[in-house]
């Protein structure tokens, strides 16, 4: 046997023969190139063989890593056996697969070191299993770093904690110390739970969801019409007659970016290089109730940021044609993302909205020639903003003499969901006047909105009361004694919003109660606070009511002190308004802007409208009007009151209708007394003049007033 | 029974009659008050009939509308006659304006871009807005406009803009009755810096908050803040103290009081519209700010700017605190150049 060789190329060294005979077992060793004559005395039966070779000299290539789990072929709707080393079907040149594994989810390896043999064969190797030892993070450059992530068994059983390249590697070999390195690519869904602004890829994070604890957010459902090329965007009333044409989810594109509010981010991250055209990566839905829906848009920014919310140059570009493509994935249709968004590793960036009600997990699929090789989810639960805050409206009784109206709260809905979260705060939006029902609702789904974007995780609440409205701006110059006649209204009201918030204690013991009331809602709050309503930190927004009813030193206006020195009114309260809410405690903040032009028109009513329709009066004597005689009010009929004048006896009818302010409004005016501190909207968030700048914080897009709901935040800190 | 019914009648219609076709208000003889106008308040006062005199007469107004009516409308400078609305006449006042753009070694800028926003009652949404460019001198203007309130805002690319510069103009209703008068030889002036080298700057901005809250007790017990880590309690280079009353009854408090301490460094007070190069020296390690009722420096709310620096080595920052008596949380917002160098410029 000499230079003979085994199956592997190693060359036999020698055959140790076990010979039966009848002085027992005899052993010979035949040295190759050697021979051996059986002994006479040998059975006839051949002798046992024991073939020894040269030991074999292995050197490692390479390391190769396979999945251990069958796979399910669809083609041949079976599990098909993985084919490592010992399978029949195994070929010593197949290469390590793909790893791609779910964060949160285990996924199971097969680690072997490929191995030569240098004397034998040159097409033949040997496969050694491995052990595992730890699995690093792998940064951007792919090299691995120090820092270890996942957590990973000896046996190649490895749970991914956090999304991105993992490099498993494996004990050292015992003679060379070489190690294998298995690249495995942990792949997670991330949104935005917490609204925090931070998007937490980790597996046990902020921003975990799960069945029990999804994503909460609405659907986008209203309409933030753009009229022309530039237009930012404003809220639109969804008319009842074919909602889904305003819809904003039904439209092909964002409309405006007033309407990425409406816009949360999803990241997928940790997908590799999807080079091979037999992959393909689906969204689709499982484990639902109702019908939920999103749509998906790809995000502008590189870095996934949320400058959508934050920057009007982002903004613009996030909805322009380069971006601003739909991908509706339904609870009927599973939507097949384009194969070129992941031709290259790296993070994918989106925007979805809400475009369906319901619950479930959006799961994304990453299939290969059909074979699922990862699936990972993420939880979300979308409903009607409005089921997220509770609303409640004030009715007026204004029957008979203004001393007699009354008003009572009806609650209207209560949150069924928390799409901010479970701190115990609550924050309650007392509306100005001017406001319609319409208007309300647009108004309160916006507050509610960007204080969920400003990173607010308390309760949210919003009245309605009885205010005065216009139909155009233009009316209110022509006649100011609209303010009047709200007024009154929102004095009579104030007994609502006093058992409303009596009621919000009671009902949340333990929550700060913090009122956010606006323009002339600090006129209906005013009078709530002065009968007993409860409150933390009360700010007044714009106020349209005299600083001086707040601060007994405010500085006076000129024009208004020369208008009272000729038409002379009631000053101090109770019939005026110097001090009549001096009383108050607590912490009382107020947001101001001087160049406010709305509260400007505040200014010229209370110069000129006070008392109501005098100055109509004293150019037509048709007019019914107010007067004051320096000692009493009196409410006089047409033709001067010559059939009727009546005094005026009821304190809030004084001030809405006869007392003139001496000082501009506390919304357009540095004010202290019980004003503990102030906030300049000019100076900090740049409001300025026109009407919307009077409602800045929810005309502007988001994109440009933000900072003022985080002052909000600010605000009601303890 | 009917005639005293048709005599009751006729009278009523005679009545009605006599209001219908006495003269107008603007063709009585009144009684014409003098105006004067001081040179610095802008007040306007009338001589004439006393203000405030009233009988005890039901109505006595009455005959007192009619006498002081035009005085009124005079005053807030309504002409009855006008189909003008009210608020119209009051608001739409003229405007004119004139301006200077220097930059930080009050050289003229020329070239830089003027944006004019004034509110105007008679344009849509009450806005309108013009622009131009500042000349060779730096200088600029808008003529001829009507309005209540104008704001006027200067830039140039490679140029900071002043946050300190005055840039809103009152016409009418102005704060502090400061009404704007316009002066062609005394422009307003817009301050420009060029941008130069920036730096990587840590600053307390966190998510959308730009400034750290720290909620610091009420009993002046220290809380250490680390300023680089964004870092409330525990060790830090900054440390803040307070003694303040409970929240809902401040307004009886007769006194409270903030201190900051950094043993290692200290601050500067300052309030430069670019504090770009932070002092290299004079330092104070502590900043006391106590506040009593009654005295003329009594403050509700404090809104304090410096430089500060710490550590050793040593760093260099700006810093504001915002604090209110009524509220136990402050604010810190701040930048630091963390390398120790003194430039505060952030990087473009």
């Amino acid at each position: 046997m000499a230079n003979t060789k085994n199956y592997f190329g190693l060359p036999f060294l020698k055959e140790r023969l076990a010979i039966a005979s009848d002085s027992g077992l005899v052993l010979h060793d035949i040295l190759a190139g050697n021979s051996y004559t059986l002994p006479d005395n040998a059975y006839g039966n051949m002798p046992t063989l024991y073939a020894q070779t040269a030991q074999p000299q292995l050197q490692t290539v390479e390391y190769d890593f396979w999945s251990p789990i069958p796979v399910w072929n669809d083609a041949i709707t079976r599990y098909v056996e993985p084919w490592l080393p010992g399978s029949q079907y195994f070929s010593t040149s197949s290469k390590s697969q793909l790893f791609i594994a779910a964060v949160g989810s285990g996924t199971q390896i097969a680690g072997y070191a490929k191995m030569a043999v240098q004397n034998g064969n040159p097409n033949t190797f040997a496969y050694l299993g491995q052990y595992f030892d730890k699995a690093y993070k792998v940064d951007t450059n792919g090299v691995p770093t120090t820092t270890q992530t996942g957590i990973l068994s000896p046996y190649g059983a490895f749970l991914a904690t956090e999304p991105g390249q993992a490099a498993l590697v494996t004990m050292p070999d015992i003679d060379t110390g070489e190690r294998g390195t298995c690249m495995v690519y942990s792949v997670s869904m991330v949104l935005d739970k917490n609204h925090d602004g931070t998007m937490d890829a980790s597996f046990t994070g902020p921003d975990t969801t799960s069945q029990a604890n999804p994503m909460e957010f609405w659907i986008n459902n209203d309409c933030d019409w753009a009229t022309y090329a530039n237009d930012p965007g404003f809220d639109k009333v969804v008319q009842p007659v074919n909602p889904g044409y305003y819809w904003d989810y039904q439209y092909y594109a964002p409309r405006s970016i007033r309407d990425l509010e409406d816009y949360s981010r999803l990241w997928i991250c940790g997908v590799p290089a999807l080079t091979n055209s037999g992959y393909q990566v689906t969204m689709s839905w499982a484990n639902v109730s109702g019908g939920p829906a999103i749509n998906l848009i790809q995000s502008c920014e590189t870095n996934g940021g949320n400058g959508y919310l934050t920057q009007t140059n982002t903004a613009w570009q996030q909805i322009s044609s380069a971006y601003y493509t739909k991908y509706r994935v339904t609870t009927n249709m599973a939507l097949t993302l384009p194969g070129s968004w992941f031709t290259n590793a790296g993070n994918k960036y989106f925007l979805f909205e809400g475009a369906g009600v319901g619950s479930g997990q959006l799961v994304m699929t990453i299939t290969q020639n059909g074979n699922t090789i990862a699936q990972v989810g993420t939880w979300l639960d979308l409903h009607d903003v409005k089921e997220y805050y509770e609303r409640s409206i004030i009715t007026n009784n204004i029957s008979g003499v203004i001393s007699n109206w009354t008003s009572g709260v009806q609650l209207v809905q209560q949150s069924t969901s928390s799409a901010l979260g479970s701190d115990t705060n609550l924050i309650v939006l007392v509306h100005g006047f001017n406001v319609a029902n319409d208007d309300w609702l647009i108004q309160s789904d916006t507050v509610f909105k960007r204080l969920y974007w400003a990173g607010y995780h308390g309760k949210f609440m919003t009245v309605k009361w009885p205010c005065e409205p216009i139909t155009l701006w233009n009316g209110i110059s022509e006649n100011t004694s609209i303010f009047n006649n709200s007024e009154i209204k929102s004095y009579k009201a104030a007994t609502a919003l006093k058992n409303y918030l009596s009621q919000l204690r009671t009902r949340f013991p333990d929550y700060p109660l913090n009122v956010l009331a606006h323009s002339q809602g600090n006129a209906i709050m005013g009078e709530a606070i002065e009968q007993g309503a409860p409150f933390d930190t009360y700010i007044l927004t714009q106020g349209a009511m005299p600083a001086s009813s707040y601060d007994v030193n405010a500085a006076t206006y000129s024009l208004l002190t020369v208008a009272e020195g000729l038409v002379p009114t009631p000053e101090w309260q109770p019939m005026g308004y110097h001090g009549v809410y001096t009383n108050m405690t607590g912490r009382i903040v107020s947001y101001y802007n001087f160049q406010d032009s709305v509260l400007n028109i505040w200014n010229v009513d209370q110069s000129a409208g006070k008392p109501n329709e005098y100055a109509n009066h004293l150019v037509s004597q048709l007019a019914s009007y107010y007067s004051y005689d320096g000692a009493n009010g009196w409410n006089n009929g047409m033709f001067s009151g010559l059939f009727s004048s009546v005094l005026v006896t009821d304190p809030q009818e004084s001030r809405a209708m006869i007392s003139r302010s001496r000082t501009q409004a506390v919304g357009r005016q540095d004010t202290a007394g019980i004003i503990n501190s102030e906030i300049d909207l000019h100076t900090q968030f740049g409001f300025t003049t026109g009407t919307a700048e009077h409602s800045a914080e929810w005309t502007r897009p988001i994109q440009t007033c933000l900072p003022y709901y985080a002052q909000i935040l600010n605000t009601i800190k303890p | 029974m009917r005639k005293s019914l048709l005599i009751i009648c006729g009278l009523v219609l005679a009545v009605c009659f006599w209001l219908l076709l006495r003269k107008p208000l603007s063709q009585l003889e009144v009684k014409q008050a003098e105006i004067e106008q001081t040179a610095t308040n802008q007040t306007v006062v009338l001589k004439g009939p006393q203000a405030g005199q009233a009988s005890a007469e039901r109505n006595p107004i009455k005959s007192q509308s009619q006498r002081d009516g035009k005085d009124f409308f005079r005053a807030l400078g309504i002409d009855t006659n006008s189909r003008t609305p009210i608020a119209e006449q009051m608001l739409q006042k003229p405007i004119d304006f004139y301006g200077k753009v220097i930059d930080e070694n009050s050289n003229a800028v020329s070239g830089a871009s003027i944006a004019f926003r004034w509110d105007d009652l008679t344009a849509p949404d009450w806005t309108r807005t013009s622009s131009t460019l500042s000349d060779a001198d730096g200088l600029f203007s808008l003529n001829g406009k009507r309005g209540a309130t104008l704001t006027v805002s200067a830039s140039k690319e490679g140029y900071y803009t002043s946050r300190s510069d005055t840039d809103s103009f009152y016409f009418v209703f102005a704060p502090n009755n400061q009404v704007y008068s316009p002066d062609q030889s005394n422009p307003i002036i817009f301050h420009l810096h060029k941008k130069g080298q920036g730096a990587d700057l840590v600053t307390s901005a966190n998510g959308l908050q730009t400034s750290l809250a720290a909620l610091v007790p009420l009993n002046g017990a220290p809380l250490s803040v680390d300023l680089l880590q964004q870092k409330v309690g525990g060790s830090g280079d900054l440390e803040l103290s307070q003694v303040k009353p409970d929240r809902s009854h401040w307004q009886s408090a007769t006194n409270w009081s903030f201190h900051m301490n950094i043993p290692t460094g200290g601050f500067i007070e300052q309030a430069d519209a670019f504090p770009f190069i932070a002092p290299e020296g004079g330092y104070q390690t502590t900043v006391d700010l106590n506040f009593v009722k009654g005295e003329p420096d009594w403050k509700t709310q404090i809104t304090k700017t410096y430089y500060i620096a710490f550590g050793q080595p040593r760093k260099y920052g700006w810093f504001r605190v915002e604090a209110n008596i009524a509220q136990q949380t402050v604010f810190l917002t701040y930048a630091i150049n963390p390398s120790g160098s003194r430039n505060l410029e952030p990087a473009n």
